[in-house]
């Protein structure tokens, strides 16, 4: 698997606040990266917000059956 | 400082159609997802309608769900089965809501949702409403 190193210089005196800093930084970072896989993804889909309804009305209905069937409601 | 608000199934859907901004949302670390451990299991046993539909290969299609899903939490109905009786209360006759419902009461949140009915009892909130709300945490930030 590939491997980037990033070498920084911390400022004397700052490790603490210094790796709170990359902790949240490196967070967002794997958002985005997240988020731009997903995306790059989504780009190919066919599906449509008529497939969506359809799905999740379908869904919504076996949820609620599943419900009444344990006495739930 | 975050936003939780519980995903319908009608926005969970949604994700998979392409250029949609819920995506945008959904990766936005300022927001806690929540949703019914069954609707996981209800995705899941659609699979196979969900790949014919998207015409996505099953291994994209893998790779996009599970990074999807890590963003939510699936909470187990034992969790706010309590709410239930107000949630049916709430919904009266609008009969398969109960369990999002329930969730958002037992969490005290909001219903991230396109069901018009569900903006009227005050239970939902819009995907422009959470953009907005996202938009103001980062100007607090």
């Amino acid at each position: 698997m590939a491997e980037i190193s990033i070498k920084v210089e911390i400022p004397e005196g700052f490790k603490k606040e210094f790796e709170r800093a990359l902790s949240k930084a490196l967070k967002e970072f794997s958002n985005k990266l997240e988020l731009a896989l997903a995306k790059e993804i989504i780009s190919e889909s066919q599906f449509t917000q008529k497939d969506a309804d359809e799905l999740s009305e379908k869904v919504k209905k076996a949820m609620h059956e599943d419900l009444v069937k344990r006495g739930l409601l | 400082m975050s936003l939780t608000v519980v995903l319908d199934s009608n926005i969970l859907f949604r994700i998979l159609i392409s250029q949609g901004d819920i995506l945008e949302i959904v990766f936005d670390s300022k927001v806690a997802l929540l949703a019914p451990f069954k609707l996981k299991e209800e995705f899941e046993r659609h699979k196979k309608e969900l790949l014919s539909k998207t015409k996505l290969s099953e291994e994209r299609f893998d790779t996009f769900v599970q990074l999807v899903f890590k963003r939510i939490t699936f909470v187990p109905l034992e969790e706010y089965k309590v709410f239930l009786p107000k949630a049916k209360q709430l919904l009266k006759n609008h009969l398969k809501d109960e369990e999002f419902i329930a969730l958002a009461l037992s969490k005290s949140c909001k219903l991230w949702t396109y069901e018009s009915l569900l903006f009227k009892i005050g239970c939902g909130i819009s995907t422009k409403e959470v953009s907005t709300e996202l938009k103001k945490l980062s100007d607090a930030a």
